[in-house]
């Protein structure tokens, strides 16, 4: 293949380093305690939520801050259904991605015109309304009472649900990886970058930022689908703004604009939020102070700060051979 | 190819555009002149559909533009390079090319990168193939901004703005071969707005000459330049 595809972030090296961090993840049950595991299932689902993210606002430049609730909007979606329907599971994970791309269509396109800071704000008033309807309407979603969901495999045992969860967002990434390679990763990069001179050269803008809008929601949908039945209770708290600002630590820790970065951000950013939750509110403080320094020290994210270390480490051994 | 009836556009109060008539034949050059603030992007972009004009219509190839969104334009043949150079500074100089192929051009990739390769050489520019397109001069966006259009078969007329600011003698001399070249092997019709005469010269057998907005001439180069009107309109502008 050409090299001129192979430079700035959409070549095969994010493709190896992604399948390198899903190999390492597929080993890690190995070692660790259940625990640690469901803390890392969950990681999983917000590694499908930060790729996402990463489309919407990386590549094609729609600084969106619903990402969070096209997941919700999935949850709920197979929640109700399976609630009130007894539909049965498939289905109702399938109408998820199918009600969480509609509705993000829809929301794409009433956000069209906005501009950055004016998208940020209408997505960020779309998740609250999102939140509050669904606090306030509790007779048919039982509020913060929380929604029982029957789980996926009818039991608990978490070794099952990790490798679940993890072909998910391996998943994820693979789709997104595929399209930004695509001539679609083009129109996208170009969008963010000139939207005008897009247009002039025949790009059809509106179809391809409804279609971001689109496509990551219906991912988003489906991991909120199943997050919702591996939980078995959901709230309108996974709607909350919090978790939004999660994903985008997820992603800046993982470096943002870079391909794998999601993968390594989600997985780190939740362990170590796990093990700050014993400092209740303060591990909010301290994780912004954490992002502040990775931002004023290395901005190229986590992932970038690896391969550096690991290029310096094998410039050395290489050295070693050389004298040798 | 390309002709206008009565275009007219206003901002405000102010009169960017009157009722301007232009009619282009198939495989012309025109050159499209005018002091600054003549309206000569204005125009551009009423063709193109960056504006909607407040009246007058629009035809290429017997068709009507009017109403049409600038994408549906491009695929209909029409193209434009920008006055001042507007590139994908995040992708490299190939996929600059490559993405116009990607927008509206035909056949295989393979064909596409081979004619984006062919393009690169003609240019000059093959050594930078691989570079981020903002590591060029600014000659050299405004080249590449140029090689763009001919990645599309269906370049039928192509709009360039000031294609020649700021570029050195010789990628000058490289782009005008490059437009004779299409117009004669493949008959492209191009409008070239220009201030620089030399160039203009070379390139048009006709110019239109646009003052305040308004057609004020059309003839051969040497013709218009010795209307009393149009030394008028550049000296009054550039003395006042
Ligand atoms: N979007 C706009 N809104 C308001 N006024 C505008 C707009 N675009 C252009 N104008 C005005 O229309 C007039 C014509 O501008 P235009 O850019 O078309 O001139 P031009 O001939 O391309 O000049 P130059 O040689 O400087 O590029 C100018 O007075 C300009 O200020
Ligand atoms: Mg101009």
């Amino acid at each position: 293949m050409s090299r001129g595809l192979t430079r700035r972030g959409c070549g095969l090296r994010p493709l190896l380093i992604s399948g390198l961090l899903i190999g390492v993840a597929a080993l890690v049950p190995l070692r660790v305690n259940d625990y640690l595991l469901q803390v890392l299932t969950i990681s999983f689902y917000y590694v499908v939520l930060a790729v996402s993210w990463n489309l919407l606002a990386g590549y094609t430049g729609q600084f969106s801050l619903a990402q969070q609730a096209f997941a919700t909007i999935g949850a709920y979606t197979t929640g109700m259904l399976g609630h009130y329907y007894h539909v049965p599971i498939a289905v109702g994970i399938v109408a998820a991605g199918l009600v969480s791309g509609l509705v993000g269509a829809i929301l794409g396109v009433m956000v069209l015109r906005l501009r950055a800071i004016y998208l940020a704000i209408a997505t960020w008033a779309f998740a609250e309304t999102l939140r509050i309807t669904l606090t306030a309407a509790y007779e048919f979603t039982r509020g913060d009472l929380g929604l029982s969901v029957p789980t996926l495999l009818g039991n608990l045992d978490p070794l099952p649900y990790y490798y679940i969860f993890l072909a998910m967002a391996a998943a994820s990434t693979l789709i997104v990886y595929l399209v930004v390679r695509s001539p679609i990763g083009f129109f996208l990069r170009a969008i963010k970058d000139d939207e005008l001179r897009a247009a002039s050269m025949g790009i059809n803008t509106t179809f391809w930022k409804v279609f971001a809008f689109a496509l990551t929601s219906v991912l988003s949908g489906l991991a909120g689908a199943f997050y919702a039945h591996y939980v078995a209770v959901i709230s309108p708290q996974i709607a909350d703004f919090t978790e939004m600002a999660k994903i985008i630590v997820m992603v800046i820790v993982g470096g943002i604009g870079t391909f794998a970065g999601p993968l390594a951000g989600a997985p780190v950013v939740q362990v170590v939020s796990s093990f700050l939750h014993q400092y209740g509110q303060w591990s909010n403080v301290i994780f912004a102070v954490l992002v502040i320094v990775l931002m004023r020290t290395y901005r190229d994210g986590g992932i970038a700060l690896l391969l550096h270390a690991f290029r310096l480490l094998w410039a050395r051994v290489a050295d070693g051979r050389g004298q040798a | 190819m390309l002709e206008t009836i009565g275009l007219t556009k206003r901002f405000g109060g102010l009169f960017a555009n009157t009722d301007i008539n232009l009619s282009i034949a198939e495989g012309e050059i025109r050159g499209l002149i005018g002091p600054n603030g003549a309206g000569k992007t204005t125009f551009i972009n009423l063709l193109t559909g960056v504006e909607e004009p407040s009246s007058g219509d629009i035809w290429l190839a017997g068709k009507t533009l009017l109403g049409q969104v600038p994408y549906t334009r491009a695929r209909r043949g029409l193209l434009r390079t920008f006055q001042v150079p507007k590139l994908f500074r995040n992708m490299t100089v190939l996929e600059n090319l490559l993405i116009q192929h990607f927008a509206c051009g035909q056949g295989t990739q393979r064909d596409a990168r081979l004619r984006a390769d062919g393009l690169l050489e003609m240019a000059g520019l093959t050594r930078l193939r691989d570079s981020p397109a903002s590591h060029l001069s600014g000659g050299q966006q405004a080249l590449l901004q140029l090689l763009g259009g001919f990645m599309v078969e269906r370049l039928r007329c192509y709009l360039l703005d000031e294609p020649f600011a700021g570029v050195n003698p010789i990628v000058k001399d490289t782009m005008v071969e490059l437009i004779h070249q299409y117009n004669r092997s493949r008959g492209i019709t191009f409008l070239i707005v220009s201030h620089e005469m030399s160039v203009i010269r070379q390139l048009c057998s006709r110019v239109t000459v646009l003052a305040e907005g308004k057609v004020l001439i059309e003839g051969a180069l040497d013709e218009v330049t010795a209307n009393a009107q149009v030394i008028d309109a550049y000296l009054g502008k550039t003395w006042s």
